[in-house]
């Protein structure tokens, strides 16, 4: 299987365009870039130099638009960062996208993480911002045509496991963190806020390049994850997917609880 | 035994009979059957916690044979190539395939592993209520001690077995547990490292786990629970069950339903009610996914890793450890897992073995009970539980924190730290709480057996005064407030309840029971006036007089009554 | 059952005496059977009963067994015509448990309706027998336990005493000695992990070597030496290689045992041993979901929270003239939890 190699192909890359290619060198620093969430204060120092302005293309000049009124208050009127926010140089189109279409952006109160919500952008709108933050420097590009469809989902599932599972625990339902911090449940996250997160890395979570998991790789993944989540539970109802908690809870509400109704039922008089 | 149903024809009678009287040339078995059917059992729900437990235990046999049947006790590595699409080709052992197969290859086969498993946690559920139930109302009392002891056996077998059982599909999530359960044993100092070596037959995970805890699994630990499980059967047939206070109710009689045909028809009834519990379950509510966690792998994990619930008391106590270790002359003693995992459910378990003894000498009550304490009527011993409650729901929601932390969006840490505050506060305030609310329970019994009920209605007398008419209680409460507050209300009335239940026979109220308590309170009182005079008393007793002043004392909460009552010990 | 053990009357007269002891005790008198254990009916008048009200639970009954007997039916169709392929069989498992649970239910409703509105009431009531036998029992029972032991000569006859006694404290000796071969002496094993001097980094799943620059920074991957077969035989290998950004490793060693900001640690707790490697790549803490100890990456995997009393060891690693990431030597400490011969 060509698609397990982790040193990825031209042809493997190509299969999702990730925007322009780019030199190892630069894909550090835009990576490290990413790696910078909101509570990046202390990075903020790093800045690279200010990429080539942004290109004239007018989704690009409403995403700009859009930007100056929802994101420039913290983010800086040309996405250098703030005091409270990072800089958005280099975090490429994929991380805005995220950010923006999973509504985390833009930032409503300053918690251990942000929680995602409705977006109150429109797709074509969240695509401008993207396409905005995407022209201030090089990184990631939003994927497209992910025909994940056809991955193998069993090689998928032990990625998953490997790597997906010690925090979004074994079905994806999310887990606990430290200190407040948790790693959201992916039964909402479309194939594409998926992909960009393995490519970005939001906040918390490992960024997940290219040539540790390869494209098709990442295809399986997202197969699994799509896979166990549109599958049913064949022994009845979930119970949340979380393991052993929940199946306590049913024991003793449902189970001990029953019984104990019934056995008021029998010991009472006819 | 053999009980046949009566038919009306003429025919099946004689059949009955002539089978009947089979038996009784072979075993001579009339009259104990004439005995055994006429067996009286006293009516409460609460009394048939147990029999969960065992029907239970029966389903458990049944659908664990039919799993046997399937199941293969093999670390062999194969490549699974079954129905369930998303593991095809992967690599697992032969138990986690055929686990999977059973689950989606097997008609019934996934409602038999899932019926198999909630009957394991709804028995082990039932044989800590059954547990709690008989703590609460004193029935491990004289004498039923022993099989107070058989059954802390059970609850113990039980969690092994339970353990055991949920290590062998050899999923992902189970062998975490297997993972940690070997580090535990591996922590003991001196001999870990050999009794997770031998156990194992390898360092960890070798290849011989599986099929050790199968045998363990499905014989050894069963086989014994099915010796014990008879013992405790027989020895409450032969000693006949405990009942509530109530008119009519004295130690020496039981008062209640004959063993057939009611009881007899009820509780069959009610095993096929548990049976249907389970089933209901097992179809509706899916269990331990085993196809989700993966297979096991020592270098995955999922968030959450959780054991079945008459563990995670093990996995709190685990996650709010402190991290101590010893380094000393070479060698490590780790605290933070020896504490939590070997010495904490050491002291648990021997706390509930020995916790009868430990009553009965402190309160010197040597005497037969057969009726049953109210809770409210032994204060310190409700709140002794409540406290050992409390404990250990604070152990099984620390093994739970995670979950809880992100279903809630707390920080994991800061409800680390909650749980470690209140594993330590709050246990004492649920005793102080308990008891306190124990003796204003007393109290309102007291009054309302002197002043009889409130009515609310205000009536004018011809003297023009104001009283509040109140009603009498009625007979069958009234009868079991005398009982439990009893005749020496206006003698010596003390905190702990003071029955008309204390002694066997017709020996007067002090002989034995409370009773006897209450003279080890005066004694109590005598022997601290003694020690003024003579300092020197053995270690122990003033050890046990401390301990009895604890069980005794506590009246001073009560308003007393009775000015002239002299029997406190202080 | 469990009265059997009082010896029926005629059993102990009918029995051929043999005279076991000196003190023989005297036959038991006291009649065990005949104790008062008799049940008296409180309640036993035929219930005045409404015959409209007997036919309906009758109805009743025989309604809730009938439910029974169709849901056992409905159970043997759905075995054979809901597929156990349909739903990954879901729809099997909902109509076998559910037909089971409704057959389950009904027939235990039915007896338990029967015996609450079709049986007589019955309230009985017996006397309990003394749970402890007469003085003179147990002091027969003593008296012949003893004398047994007397006619046994264990106290006199020191020499049979002693020997039996060895020779029964011995016997279970073979019976432990026989479960040393359940598996070997820890001895070394426990410090192997099956990382090696020169051992390549590969990844978990794929098995691929590792280059320098795989990693993105912020990311993180579960690698073995080379050359592992399945992960079972190598428990203790494990290893997280995780890549920082620069200058955000804020220990010296730690960053001299890396390469080029890619630093590789045990990615088993030294906790309970568990695999952990919830890594938050931006406060670069790394979380155990098993116990939630918790350790600071960038300062030497320092434990700052939870059970965890020791950092996770740091596996030294160099990058060969390939790229590719080897471990410079095994682990320098052993690996995952305590244990006592571990220094």
């Amino acid at each position: 299987m060509s698609g397990m190699d982790p040193v990825s192909t031209p042809d493997a890359t190509a299969e999702i365009p990730l925007g322009r290619s780019r030199r190892r060198r630069t894909a550090k620093v835009v990576l490290l870039m990413v790696g910078f969430g909101v509570l990046g204060l202390l990075y903020s120092g790093l800045q690279p130099a200010r990429s080539s302005a942004a290109n004239s293309s007018p989704a690009i000049e409403r995403g700009r638009q859009l930007f100056l009124q929802g994101c420039a208050s913290c983010h800086g009127l040309n996405g250098q960062g703030g005091t409270t926010a990072p800089s958005l140089i280099g975090v490429g189109a994929a991380a805005a996208d995220f950010q923006v279409g999973t509504g985390r952006m833009p930032l409503q109160d300053h918690s251990a993480q942000a929680p995602p919500k409705r977006n109150k952008y429109s797709f074509d709108q969240t695509e401008e911002i993207a396409a905005y933050v995407g022209s201030l420097g090089p990184g990631p590009a939003i994927p497209e045509n992910l025909n994940y469809q056809s991955a193998d989902v069993a090689f998928g599932g032990a990625l998953f496991r490997t790597n997906c599972a010690q925090c979004h625990n074994f079905a994806g339902s999310g887990g606990a963190l430290t200190y407040g911090k948790y790693a959201p449940s992916l039964s909402d996250a479309t194939p594409k806020e998926i992909y960009e997160a393995m490519i970005t890395g939001p906040e918390s979570m490992p960024v997940f390049g290219d040539q540790q998991i390869t494209p098709p790789q990442k295809q399986a993944i997202i197969k699994y994850i799509r896979t166990i989540k549109t599958e049913p539970d064949p022994g009845g109802a979930g119970l949340g997917r979380v393991g052993p908690v929940s199946e306590t809870v049913v024991a003793w509400l449902v189970g001990i609880g029953g019984l104990v109704l019934i056995t008021m039922w029998i010991g009472s008089k006819a | 035994m053999t009980t046949t149903s009566e038919d009306k024809v003429p025919a099946g009678e004689v059949a009955t009979r002539k089978s009947l009287k089979y038996v009784d040339d072979q075993l001579g078995s009339a009259s104990f059957l004439k005995r055994s059917m006429d067996k009286v059992f006293p009516d409460h729900w609460s009394f048939m916690l147990g029999e969960i437990a065992l029907y239970s235990f029966v389903i458990l046999l049944l659908t664990g044979t039919y799993l046997t049947l399937f199941f293969h006790a093999s670390q062999q590595e194969v490549i699974y190539n079954g129905s369930y699409a998303p593991l095809r080709s992967v690599q697992m052992t032969d138990a986690y395939a055929s686990t999977l197969h059973i689950s989606f290859d097997v008609r019934g086969g996934l409602l038999m592993r899932q019926i198999h498993h909630w009957a394991a946690l709804l028995f082990t559920t039932s044989i800590v209520v059954h547990m709690f139930r008989v703590y609460f109302t004193g029935a491990f009392r004289k004498p039923r001690t022993i099989n107070w002891h058989i059954g802390t056996i059970l609850l113990i077998l039980a969690i092994l077995e339970g353990f055991a059982g949920y290590s062998l599909p050899d999923d992902l999530l189970s062998g975490t547990g297997l993972r940690i359960a070997y580090s535990v044993a591996e922590s003991i100092p001196v001999v870990g490292s050999y009794v997770v070596f031998f156990l194992f037959g390898a360092n960890y995970p070798g290849t011989d786990i599986i099929s050790r805890l199968f045998i363990i699994h499905v014989l050894l630990v069963p086989g014994i629970m099915l010796a014990l499980i008879a013992a405790h059967m027989m020895i409450l047939w032969h000693q006949k069950h405990t009942d509530f206070p109530g008119p009519g109710k004295t130690e020496d009689v039981v008062v209640g339903t004959k063993f057939y045909p009611t009881f007899f028809l009820k509780t069959n009834g009610f095993f096929f009610m548990v049976f249907g519990m389970v089933a209901a379950l097992g179809a509706f509510a899916q269990i331990n996914p085993v196809w989700l966690y993966g297979p096991y792998n020592p270098g995955q994990v999922s968030a959450g890793s959780q054991p079945d619930w008459y563990i995670l008391f093990l996995e709190g106590s685990l996650r709010m450890m402190p991290n101590w270790e010893t380094h000393i002359f070479h060698h490590t003693i780790s605290w933070n897992i020896l504490i939590p995992g070997v010495i904490i459910p050491g002291i648990m378990f021997n706390l509930i073995a020995v916790y009868p003894a430990i009553e009965a000498w402190a309160t010197k009550d040597r005497g037969y009970h057969n009726l049953l304490d109210r809770p409210r009527d032994v204060p310190v011993r409700t709140g002794l539980g409540v406290m050992s409650l409390t404990f250990y729901l604070i152990l099984v929601i620390g093994g739970a924190n995670d979950v809880l932390a992100s279903t809630f969006h707390w920080s994991l840490q800061a409800t680390t730290w909650v749980l470690r505050f209140l594993l330590i506060f709050l246990p004492p305030a649920a005793f102080k709480l308990t008891k306190r609310f124990c003796l204003g329970l007393q109290h309102h019994d007291e009054a309302l057996l002197h002043h009889g009920i409130e009515t609310g209605i205000i009536r004018r007398l011809p003297h023009g005064e104001y009283i509040e008419v109140e009603e009498p209680v009625p007979a069958v409460k009234a009868a079991v407030l005398a009982s439990q507050i009893g005749y020496d209300l206006h003698a010596d009335h003390h905190a702990l309840g003071v029955g008309g239940s204390n002694g066997h026979g017709p020996s007067g109220p002090s002989s034995n029971g409370h009773g006897a308590a209450q003279n080890g309170v005066s004694s109590a009182g005598d022997a601290t006036t003694n020690a003024q005079i003579r300092r020197p008393v053995a270690l122990t007793e003033r050890a046990r007089l401390k301990l009895e002043a604890f069980y005794l004392g506590g009246r001073e909460s009560i308003p007393d009554p009775q000015p002239g009552d002299s029997g406190s010990g202080h | 059952m469990t009265d059997s053990h009082d010896p029926h009357p005629d059993e102990v007269s009918g029995r051929p005496q043999r005279r076991i002891g000196r003190r023989r005790p005297e036959p038991a008198t006291t009649d065990l059977l005949s104790r008062n254990e008799q049940t008296v009916d409180l309640d036993n008048a035929p219930p005045e009963v409404d015959p409209r009200e007997d036919k309906f639970g009758e109805w009743q009954v025989s309604a809730l067994f009938m439910l029974g007997i169709l849901a056992t039916l409905a159970f043997l169709v759905a075995y054979f015509a809901v597929s156990i392929r349909d739903n990954l069989g879901l729809d099997s498992n909902r109509w076998l448990g559910g037909s089971l649970a409704v057959s389950l239910f009904a027939i235990g409703a039915g007896m338990i309706v029967w015996a609450k509105k079709l049986l007589p009431h019955d309230k009985a009531i017996q006397d309990r027998h003394d749970f402890h036998s007469t003085p003179e029992e147990e002091k027969v029972a003593e008296d012949t336990f003893l004398a047994g032991v007397d006619d046994m000569g264990l106290g006199k006859r020191k020499i049979l005493r002693r020997t039996l006694m060895g020779a029964l404290g011995l016997f279970p000796l073979p019976l432990i000695v026989m479960l040393r071969d359940l598996g070997p002496l820890p001895h070394r094993t426990l410090l192997e992990t099956g990382w090696k001097a020169g051992s390549r980094l590969v990844d978990l799943d794929t098995k691929l070597p590792v280059k320098l620059g795989d990693l993105s920074i912020g990311g993180i991957q579960t690698v073995m030496p080379e050359g592992f077969t399945t992960p079972s035989d190598f428990a203790l290998a494990p290893t997280m290689l995780i890549r920082f950004g620069p200058g955000q490793i804020l220990s010296q060693k730690e960053a001299n045992w890396g390469v080029d900001d890619h630093v590789a640690y045990s990615k088993i707790c030294t906790h309970a041993g568990c695999p952990i490697s919830l890594y938050e790549q931006q406060s670069h803490n790394l979380l155990c979901p098993c116990h939630q100890s918790t350790f600071d990456m960038a300062r030497d995997a320092k434990v700052i929270f939870g059970p965890a009393a020791r950092p996770l060891p740091q596996l030294r690693i160099k990058v060969d003239s390939q790229g590719y990431l080897y471990a410079a030597g095994p682990y320098s400490q052993p690996v995952g939890p305590s244990f006592w011969e571990r220094r």
